[in-house]
């Protein structure tokens, strides 16, 4: 294997112009580069090829499906700070992954073959449903061999600790801790004897001062009483918790002699920034899991993710509001769909405080509006225009909602309103098609394509449901984009307080559609991150 | 109101004066005033030496921090809004108009001067360089040799093998 010479020097008289920048600055240049353009960098000459690898590896997020990436990148590079597995568009869920490990052999390979690319990794998210054993190597070649990694994030097998982490060389150098429960899914068996003793282990060598990120799947006052109990408080600046429903010994659920009753006993509150709390449960769990009435002390906290939890709205909306900088908010329950206007936590959304400091918005709203409804009370369909401009008024409406999909009331009357309802709901039909790609946080994170639905094959499948309607004429691909186009236009009512009330909102991830809001002068507006094509706005 | 001007003098001794708030813009001076307690009311004050900068160059810094004297820039620590936004319009028409020499000055004054939203549109303008061009293009922007022999650039292909569609 030919290996690149690590020390190769900027050589004035090969780049006599940008020569004149010192290694710093050209490296500066190349961090605002992302993985196409690194790579291409790479092969430019040996100077640029150590500055380009510094940025490709620095942080390696392990997908297991396709990265989509927005058509107005001009605007706004999401999840920049990323390189990732690159992988086709067009394989279905299974070919994917196979791929995705694919891919990740090579990336070992590559860490084998040149130990120096070790070095550049600080930061490394693992990926649950890609192949474990491939992701124990690649954590023991970072461990081992990486003075600079720092974060091993998404760590699901224990053996990832024991055999990955545990005694290695630079493991004592991890800021992040990542406890993985005893099974990959939660099982009322009893973990093996095994479990507790290596956990108490692991905990034991890698709870210390320097630790910034920890994950659990345990509560974390089980945990810190009856397991270890550190004799100083965490300083944690970010915290994710899984609550699952899975089984410990029974020393774990004592209560007895218990040192810490309160979170703040155990994490310094002056510290902690980001909060992600994930709920696992499919029924309806106690709600004293999610620790809602814990984390109001805690109010420097500047990210607040909470994942199909339950909806508490007197102790969520306390939270927000007791944050001094609350700048990210991504809300998700698990028993309540879509959030109402009238909820506290809507309310705590546009206090004054969150007002101010927001920039990053994921929730599901209710709309009372929608283009297509039935009506109740005398079971009628009813379609309805909510955008008044003309793209929509002398387009979309007359040529494809009117034109294509419900061209005449009589067909309604022959098949009922509930049947008609159920073929022509063409966003239902979008919404359920998965066809938008879901992220973390859409514009720090890769967005995931979550199903092989493309449009083409959503667009067949809406055709030939309702082929059999004499009426109906088939969508195409245009269509599609329009109709997208239309949707976005008729969240105005809903998008322009958002738009209007909140200083720095830069994002707003509305039911799963990412949109931006776009400043030209003192214009705001939203423009959606996909699908926009010959975007416009009504704005 | 000449009096209240800061006095500025640059490597090649051409002498600037500047109202303090955009002179303000540049971290460096600001401590600097602040450290010499620098009175602009003092006629007989000193004007501060910018041994690093030429006055062709630091006219254009200055043109730079005039239009931008009410601009608030977002927060220096978020990395990745830093990294992802897209460089201002006013500021990509400025730098688009001056060669790659010119360009590479103000880098160097942003820096030294420490006004980081400068060095950020510097910077990603020569990134715009880049982006979006093969390894021989960007060569022949930058006037690059390839120091590569074919066993090694073979290799870093089969490097990147991971990273890249195929």
């Amino acid at each position: 294997m030919t290996k690149v010479s690590p020390d190769s020097k900027l050589s004035i008289s090969s780049f006599p112009i940008i020569g004149i920048l010192p290694t710093e600055l050209q490296s500066y240049i190349v961090f605002f580069l992302q993985q196409d353009d690194l790579i291409e960098l790479s092969l430019v000459s040996k100077f640029y090829y150590n500055l380009a690898i510094q940025q490709l590896y620095k942080r390696i997020y392990l997908n297991d499906s396709f990265i989509e990436t927005s058509e107005i990148n001009h605007l706004y590079r999401l999840a920049s700070n990323w390189s990732w597995l690159k992988l086709p568009s067009d394989l279905d869920i299974e070919g994917a992954k196979s791929e995705a490990n694919y891919k990740l052999k090579l990336l070992i390979r590559s860490l084998d073959e040149n130990l120096e690319l070790n070095n550049k990794v600080v930061e490394v998210r693992l990926n649950w449903d890609l192949n474990i054993d491939l992701q124990l190597i690649l954590v023991q070649y970072l461990t081992n061999n990486s003075n600079t990694i720092r974060i091993i994030e998404n760590i699901t097998d224990p053996k990832l600790n024991i055999e990955g982490v545990q005694n290695s060389r630079f493991g004592k150098n991890l800021t992040s801790l990542d406890l993985p429960p005893p099974y990959p899914l939660p099982e009322s068996d009893l973990p093996s004897i095994d479990y507790i003793p290596g956990l108490y282990k692991h905990l034991s060598t890698n709870l210390t001062q320097n630790l910034k990120h920890l994950t659990l799947f345990i509560d974390p006052l089980q945990l810190f009483n009856n397991i270890i109990r550190p004799n100083f408080k965490l300083e944690l600046e970010s915290f994710k918790l899984h609550c699952r429903s899975d089984s410990y010994p029974p020393e774990i659920y004592r209560k007895q002699n218990w040192k810490f009753f309160k979170l703040s006993d155990i994490f310094d509150i002056r510290y902690l920034k980001n909060l992600t709390i994930i709920s696992w449960f499919d029924h309806y769990p106690f709600s004293d899991v999610f620790k809602f009435d814990h984390w109001i002390e805690f109010e420097n906290l500047q990210d607040i993710t909470l994942i199909a939890v339950e909806f508490n709205d007197l102790l969520i909306s306390k939270l927000i509001r007791a944050c001094k900088n609350l700048k990210r908010l991504k809300l998700d329950f698990g028993n309540i769909l879509l959030l109402r206007e009238n909820t506290l936590i809507y309310r705590a959304i546009f206090s004054p405080k969150v007002l101010k400091t927001l920039k990053f918005l994921d929730i599901k709203l209710y709309f009372p509006d929608r283009i297509f409804s039935i009506d109740i009370r005398d079971f009628t369909f009813m379609f309805k225009e909510l955008c008044s401009c003309s793209f929509c008024k002398d387009h979309v409406y007359p040529n494809i909602l009117r034109g294509k999909i419900v061209r005449d009331g009589n067909e309604l009357l022959k098949v009922g309103p509930r049947e008609f309802y159920q073929k022509v709901s063409y966003y239902d039909h979008f919404f359920c098609a998965n066809l938008l790609p879901y992220s973390k946080a859409v514009d720090r994170f890769p967005s995931v394509k979550t199903s092989s639905e493309t449009i083409e094959t959503f667009l067949n499948a809406f055709n030939e449901l309702n082929s059999t309607r004499e009426d109906f004429i088939p969508l195409n691909e245009d269509d599609f984009y329009d109709l997208f186009q239309c949707l976005i236009h008729s969240w105005k009512l809903e998008l322009t307080p958002f738009i209007e009330s909140f200083q720095k909102l830069k994002f707003i991830v509305l039911n799963d559609v990412s949109i931006m809001i776009q400043n030209e002068g003192e214009k705001k507006f939203p423009v959606p991150l996909f699908y926009n094509r010959n975007y416009q706005t009504n704005f | 109101m000449s009096s209240q001007l800061i006095k500025i003098t640059t490597s090649d001794e051409e002498t600037f004066k500047v109202e303090r708030s955009i002179v303000e813009r540049s971290v460096l001076l600001k401590h600097l005033l602040s450290d010499l307690e620098y009175d602009e009311t003092d006629e007989d004050a000193e004007p501060i030496p910018l041994p690093n900068v030429r006055a062709s160059v630091f006219k254009k810094v200055l043109e730079w921090a005039e239009h931008h004297k009410n601009t608030n820039f977002p927060d220096d620590e978020d990395e990745d809004a830093r990294k992802s936004a897209p460089i201002d319009e006013w500021d990509r028409e400025f730098l688009k108009v001056v060669d790659q020499e010119m360009l590479y000055e103000i880098i160097l004054a942003a820096n030294y001067l420490n006004i980081r939203p400068l060095l950020d549109a510097g910077c990603k303008t020569v990134a715009e360089m880049i982006r979006g061009k093969s390894a021989e293009e960007i060569r022949r922007t930058f006037n690059i040799v390839n120091d590569f022999s074919p066993e090694e650039e073979a290799a870093i292909k089969r490097e990147n093998e991971w990273a890249e569609d195929r």
